[in-house]
C-alpha cells in the first residue's frame, strides 16, 4: 500500500510529466494543468487584485508557465511555480494603477450572504478579517493567503514567494498578529 | 500552552470562509485559446530566429570565402575539379571494361585476405604489448 509521501512523489511526477508535453504544446495536458490548478491561482489573484484582471491575469500565468516551461525547476512542484508567476504579473498590474485606494478596492467585496441571527458575528468578523486582510503589508498577506487559504507548506510559499522560508515565517506571524488584532476589537467599538 | 494553535486554526477556518469568486464557465476555454495562440507564436518566432541565423552563417561565410579567394579562382578551381572527377571516373570505366571479371576475384580475394591478416596481427601485438 502506497504511503503518504510516495503518494506525493507520484503526483509530483504526473505534474511534472503533464507540464513537460503542456510545454510540447500538448493542449489536453494544459487543458489537465488548468483543471488542477485554476481555482488556487485564481483565489490568489482576486485576494491580491479584488478585481476582475483576477481572471485575465490567472489565465495568462498559466500561458506564460507552460509555454516557457524551460525556466522551471523540476525539483519544485508546480502550483508554487504558477503561483510566483501570477504574484509577478498582478505586483505588474499593481504599480500600474499605483496601487488604487483602498476603499475602491473594498467597494468591489461581496456583501456576505443573509443569514439566520446567530450567524451575524460571524459575519461582522469575516467582514472585519477581509478588510484586515486587504489592509496587510504585501508580503504578510500573501504569507497568509498561501498558507490559511490554500494550505501550502512553508517550502512551498518560499518557492513561490521566492524568499528565504525564515521571511515566510516572520511574515505570517506578522500577519496573523495583526488579523487577530482586528479581530478582538469589540465590533461597535 | 495550546491557546496559540486554537487561535491560528479558527483563524484559518475564517480566512477559509471568505468570501471568493468561482472560475467562469469559460475559464478553460479561453485560457486554452491563449495557450494555442502562445504556442503558434513561439513557433513562428522559433523558425523566424533559425531562418535569421540561417541567413548570418551564409553571409558570413561568403564573406570569409570571398575576402580569403577569389571568386574567379574559386571557379576556375571547381571546373579543374570537376573535370579531373570526369576524367578519373571514364578511366576507372575503361579499366573495368577492359579487364575481365575473372580476374577481379582473385584480386578481391587476395586483398580481403591481406587486410584480414594485418588487423590480427596488430591485435595481436597490442595484446603481447598489453600484457
Amino acid at each position: 500500500m502506497p504511503t503518504a509521501p510516495d503518494r506525493d512523489a507520484d503526483e509530483r511526477r504526473a505534474e511534472l510529466d503533464l507540464a513537460r508535453r503542456a510545454r510540447r504544446g500538448d493542449a489536453a495536458a494544459f487543458d489537465e494543468l488548468v483543471q488542477r490548478f485554476h481555482r488556487p491561482v485564481l483565489r490568489f489573484c482576486w485576494r491580491l487584485l479584488r478585481s476582475a484582471d483576477a481572471e485575465d491575469l490567472a489565465q495568462d500565468a498559466f500561458v506564460r508557465a507552460f509555454v516557457h516551461f524551460e525556466r522551471f525547476d523540476p525539483e519544485r512542484p508546480v502550483l508554487p511555480w504558477l503561483i510566483a508567476i501570477a504574484r509577478r504579473l498582478c505586483l505588474d498590474v499593481l504599480r500600474r494603477r499605483k496601487v488604487a485606494s483602498r476603499l475602491e478596492i473594498l467597494a468591489v467585496i461581496d456583501p456576505p450572504p443573509p443569514g439566520p441571527e446567530g450567524e451575524a458575528s460571524v459575519r461582522e468578523q469575516l467582514t472585519r478579517l477581509d478588510r484586515a486582510l486587504a489592509d496587510l503589508g504585501e508580503g504578510p498577506r500573501e504569507a497568509v493567503i498561501l498558507f490559511h487559504i490554500e494550505e501550502m507548506s512553508y517550502r512551498d510559499i518560499a518557492a513561490a514567494l521566492e524568499v528565504p522560508m525564515g521571511t515566510v515565517m516572520t511574515w505570517l506571524h506578522r500577519g496573523r498578529a495583526q488579523l487577530k488584532k482586528a479581530l478582538d476589537v469589540e465590533p461597535h467599538a | 500552552m495550546s491557546r496559540e494553535p486554537d487561535e491560528s486554526a479558527r483563524l484559518g477556518g475564517l480566512l477559509r470562509m471568505l468570501p471568493a469568486p468561482e472560475p467562469s464557465a469559460q475559464f478553460a476555454s479561453a485560457a486554452r485559446r491563449r495557450y494555442l495562440a502562445a504556442i503558434e507564436a513561439r513557433a513562428r518566432r522559433e523558425a523566424l530566429t533559425g531562418l535569421g541565423a540561417a541567413l548570418i552563417g551564409l553571409a558570413a561565410v561568403v564573406v570569409s570565402v570571398g575576402t580569403v579567394i577569389e571568386p574567379a579562382a574559386l571557379v576556375a578551381w571547381l571546373a579543374e575539379t570537376v573535370a579531373d572527377l570526369a576524367r578519373w571516373t571514364a578511366g576507372t570505366g575503361v579499366v573495368l571494361a577492359l579487364v575481365p571479371p575473372i580476374v577481379w576475384a582473385p584480386v578481391v580475394l587476395g586483398s580481403a585476405a591481406m587486410v584480414l591478416s594485418l588487423a590480427l596481427l596488430a591485435r595481436a601485438r597490442a595484446v603481447a604489448l598489453a600484457k
